[in-house]
């Protein structure tokens, strides 16, 4: 009994060491642009969607769905959001980047509205993803994940409403 | 001896489970406007600073000290940089609504020397909102650049005065 104690206390120490050593002499990668394994990123976002699921509010937008909600988050969105992630028939990024913000209008989202709301609001830490809750009113931020939802199927219409052609 | 290894064992199962429990279950905070525990707060971004120490090459930037490499460098950062690391006089509120949050260096300075610097800019530091600038800016543009935040907080008037317009201090 003792000597399995011994093991266990032992074990834990020499991985506490360990994770110390490897931190404090810097061997952890820190390049953005050297690309991450593949079980690093399918683990970490698996971990941040638990996250934000466990997380975000179970409210519901108060917000009508019409298309001057959508135009207004798109014009948010536009302003602060379209130079990380992208405008509908936008260029494809080619960037190799950890981590890496989603292209919203090719890949969508696996967020609901209200986590949606909440990711917008508090950001993702250990990410580029800022808090955008000292920016932007509840009302404003609801607008934005509204429109983050419906990005993939924009009627021409409210594209153009948001972002008038150029002449 | 075998139940050294039985303990040895039953300690990496549980952490394991401990882990995955901890991660799958959401127990792990996301939120960037969320004070970090103490720990993270002391290890992680020394972590980050032994890895760049550890890594980037002893070099020399290979310009002149002189003020229009200053100057070059400044055209550069209060285009692409200010947004985020703020403007000598004016902190960005938008840089610390990251998560670690983005040093202001006219205020913070820069505790890399300008190799270490250079090695950041090119490359960006992963599981940050800082990307690398190698696909946007040439090596010699990078080196400007890293002299210029090297001498931010103590610029000489000519260069201080040269490099305003624009001071745009918006977000992007």
């Amino acid at each position: 009994m003792k000597q399995f104690i011994l093991g266990f206390l032992g074990t834990l120490v020499l991985l506490m060491v360990a994770v110390f050593g490897y931190l404090r002499l810097g061997a952890a990668e820190v390049r953005a642009d050297v690309p991450a394994p593949a079980w690093q990123r399918r683990l970490t976002q698996f971990a941040v969607h638990a996250a934000v699921r466990r997380s975000a509010p179970k409210v519901r937008s108060s917000l009508p769905h019409t298309d001057r909600e959508l135009i207004a988050g798109g014009k948010l969105y536009l302003d602060g959001c379209e130079g990380c992630h992208g405008w509908p028939g936008g260029p494809r990024r080619k960037r190799v980047l950890f981590s890496l913000p989603p292209e919203l209008a090719y890949v969508g989202t696996q967020y609901s509205e209200p986590e949606r709301f909440w990711i917008i609001k508090h950001g993702i830490r250990r990410t580029g993803m800022s808090a955008w809750g000292t920016t932007y009113t509840d009302e404003q931020l609801w607008t934005l994940a509204a429109f983050v939802g419906r990005m993939q199927g924009l009627p021409p219409s409210v594209l153009d409403a948001i972002q008038p052609k150029k002449p | 001896m075998k139940h050294l290894i039985a303990g040895s064992l039953c300690a990496l199962a549980l952490l394991a489970i401990a882990a995955a429990a901890y991660l799958g279950l959401g127990f792990m905070e996301v939120a960037a406007d969320a004070k970090p525990a103490a720990w993270e707060a002391g290890l992680m971004p020394s972590a980050v600073r032994a890895s760049v120490r550890r890594r980037a090459a002893a070099m020399q930037n290979p310009l002149p000290h002189a003020d229009a490499t200053l100057v070059a460098g400044g055209k550069v950062y209060m285009n692409d940089c200010v947004g985020c690391h703020g403007a000598p006089g004016h902190p960005s509120d938008y840089g610390v609504t990251f998560f670690p949050p983005a040093p202001q260096f006219p205020e913070a300075g820069s505790q890399y020397s300008d190799a270490e610097r250079f090695w950041v800019a090119k490359h960006g530091i992963r599981m940050s909102g800082m990307y690398p600038q190698a696909p946007h800016y040439s090596d010699s543009d990078l080196w400007r650049l890293v002299a210029f935040i090297g001498r931010i907080g103590n610029l000489p008037p000519a260069v201080a005065k040269a490099i305003q317009p624009p001071a745009p201090s918006a977000p992007n």
